[in-house]
C-alpha cells in the first residue's frame, strides 16, 4: 500500500509508522542540506566566477523560491480519508552549482515529498535532472476477522531516475522515469515508476489560467507491492490479488491572482482517474466499501500563498 | 574691451534671473498628485498588465494645467481656471508608466508620480514554482 496511499484505520499503528515516515523525510532533508552545503563548500572558489557567469546564463536554475499557503481545500480520494477545511502548503525549491532540493506539497492534491537532485544539462527549452525522491509515505492497512485484528503494512518508496523538463514560452513538459526501492522491495524493472506532465498557462487580464494533464505509470512489481496480496496474506475478507502495471491519469486547472508581488490568490480544482490494475484490489475495495470512499480522486482549494 | 565684456555678463546674468523669476512667478503655489493603484503586479516578468487607474491632482492655486503620461509624453487632459481635477483610464502596461502635472501654457512640469509594474515571478526558463513529480 502506498500513501499517497492507504490511510489508517486502525490508529494504534499511527505512531509507530509515522515516525518511520518522519525518520525517512528527516533523513532526506538532512541529506540535501548536507548535499547543498558540500556543493556551496566545494565550489567556493569558483562561486564568484560561477555567479558571474549565471548571471549572463539565463537558463540557469541556480536559486531559490520558497512560498507558503493557507486556505480552505477539500480532497476526497479511494487512497485516503476525505480531508475538509484549513489547509496549509509549502512549495520550495533551492539550486547551488546544479545541485538542488524541492519541496511541493498540497495544492496539487497530492504531495512532493522532499527531492534532492543534480542539473546536469541546460538549455533554452530544456533541462535535465538526476533525482533521488520518496514518492510514497507509509502505507497501513488492518481489519477485524474472529475478534483478530490482522494487519498490512508498507514502508516509504524511495526512488532514483531522471527527470526532463522542457519549457516554451507557458507552456510546460515534464518526463520523470524513477526505479523504485526501499528496504523490504526491490525490483528488477529498470522504470517502476514514470510519470508525464503538460501545463500550459493562459493570461487572461492579470489573471493566470493554468491547466495541467498528467499520465503517472507504475510498474507491475510497484503495483503489486502498494496494492497487491499475497496468497500468505489473503483471508476469507481480503483475496489474493495480483495485478499487472497501470496507469493514472490527472487533470487539474487552476486561476491565480497577484494581489501583490508576493502575494498569489489561487482556486484549483484536479481530478484524477485511478487505473483498474489499482482499483480492483481488495484492499482499495474493502476500504471503499468500508468507508464510503470515492473511486476518482478531487480536489478542491482556495489558497493564499506569499512567495519569498 | 574687457569692461565692454564685464558689462555683457552682468545684462546676460540679470536676464537669466529675470526669467527665472519669471517661470518661479507663473506657478508659485503647491501641487499634489496621486495615482491609484500605485502598482501593477502580473503573475510572471514579461506579462502585460492591466490597470485602472484613478489620478487626482490638487494646487493651492487657480491655474491652467494638464496631465501627461509616459512613455510618449502623451496629453491626457487640460483644466482651465481650476485647481483640482481628477482623471481615469484603463491602461496596459508592459512598462512601469508616469503621470506628471505641467502648466499648460509652458509645459513646465510641476509634479512626477509613477505608476510601478512588479511580477511574483521572475522570467526564466523553467516553470516558475515547483512542479509535482507524483
Amino acid at each position: 500500500m502506498n500513501d499517497g496511499a492507504l490511510d489508517l484505520p486502525n490508529k494504534k499503528l499511527f505512531g509507530r509508522n509515522y515516525m518511520i515516515y518522519l525518520y525517512s523525510v528527516m533523513r532526506t532533508v538532512l541529506l540535501a542540506l548536507m548535499l547543498v552545503s558540500y556543493a556551496s563548500y566545494s565550489f567556493a572558489e569558483e562561486a564568484l566566477t560561477e555567479d558571474k557567469l549565471q548571471q549572463d546564463d539565463k537558463n540557469s536554475r541556480d536559486g531559490y523560491y520558497f512560498s507558503i499557503g493557507t486556505g480552505y481545500w477539500n480532497y476526497e480520494s479511494p487512497l485516503r480519508e476525505e480531508l475538509n477545511g484549513l489547509a496549509f502548503v509549502i512549495n520550495g525549491r533551492y539550486q547551488r552549482n546544479g545541485f538542488f532540493v524541492e519541496l511541493a506539497n498540497g495544492s496539487s492534491g497530492t504531495s512532493n515529498l522532499p527531492t534532492l537532485g543534480y542539473n546536469f544539462y541546460g538549455t533554452e527549452h530544456w533541462n535535465l535532472d538526476l533525482l533521488y525522491a520518496i514518492t510514497d509515505g507509509t502505507g497501513e492497512f488492518s481489519y477485524e476477522m474472529d475478534g483478530k485484528t490482522h494487519e498490512m503494512s508498507t514502508l516509504p518508496i524511495s526512488g532514483v531516475g531522471f527527470r526532463a523538463l522542457g519549457s516554451w514560452g507557458n507552456t510546460t513538459l515534464q518526463l520523470v522515469g524513477l526505479n523504485s526501492f526501499n528496504s523490504e522491495f526491490r525490483s528488477d524493472t529498470a522504470v517502476d515508476y514514470a510519470a508525464l506532465w503538460l501545463g500550459h498557462r493562459w493570461q487572461i487580464k492579470n489573471w493566470s489560467l493554468n491547466g495541467l494533464v498528467g499520465a503517472k505509470y507504475r510498474s507491475s512489481d510497484l503495483m503489486n507491492y502498494s496494492f497487491g496480496v499475497t496468497e500468505r496474506e489473503a483471508d476469507k475478507i481480503v483475496s489474493a490479488y495480483e495485478t499487472s502495471s497501470g496507469v493514472d491519469y490527472t487533470a487539474q486547472i487552476d486561476l491565480t491572482y497577484p494581489i501583490r508581488k508576493n502575494v498569489l490568490f489561487q482556486i484549483y480544482a484536479t481530478h484524477t482517474q485511478f487505473s483498474d490494475e489499482m482499483l480492483h484490489s481488495p484492499i482499495i475495495k474493502l476500504l471503499s466499501k468500508s468507508e464510503n470512499r470515492p473511486e476518482k480522486e478531487q480536489t478542491f482549494g482556495i489558497l493564499l500563498h506569499y512567495v519569498f | 574691451m574687457k569692461n565692454k565684456h564685464r558689462l555683457t555678463f552682468i545684462v546676460l546674468l540679470a536676464f537669466n534671473v529675470q526669467s527665472s523669476t519669471a517661470a518661479v512667478i507663473a506657478y508659485t503655489g503647491t501641487i499634489a498628485l496621486s495615482i491609484k493603484p500605485k502598482e501593477c503586479v502580473v503573475y510572471k516578468e514579461g506579462d502585460k498588465c492591466y490597470a485602472n487607474t484613478n489620478i487626482k491632482w490638487k494646487a493651492s492655486e487657480i491655474g491652467s494645467f494638464c496631465l501627461f503620461r509616459t512613455p510618449g509624453d502623451i496629453k491626457l487632459a487640460c483644466w482651465n481656471g481650476a485647481n483640482e481635477g481628477r482623471f481615469s483610464e484603463s491602461l496596459v502596461m508592459d512598462k512601469p508608466v508616469e503621470y506628471y502635472v505641467a502648466l499648460a501654457d509652458n509645459s513646465e512640469i510641476l509634479l512626477r508620480e509613477t505608476l510601478n509594474l512588479s511580477w511574483v515571478h521572475k522570467k526564466s526558463s523553467r516553470p516558475e514554482h515547483t512542479w509535482r513529480i507524483f
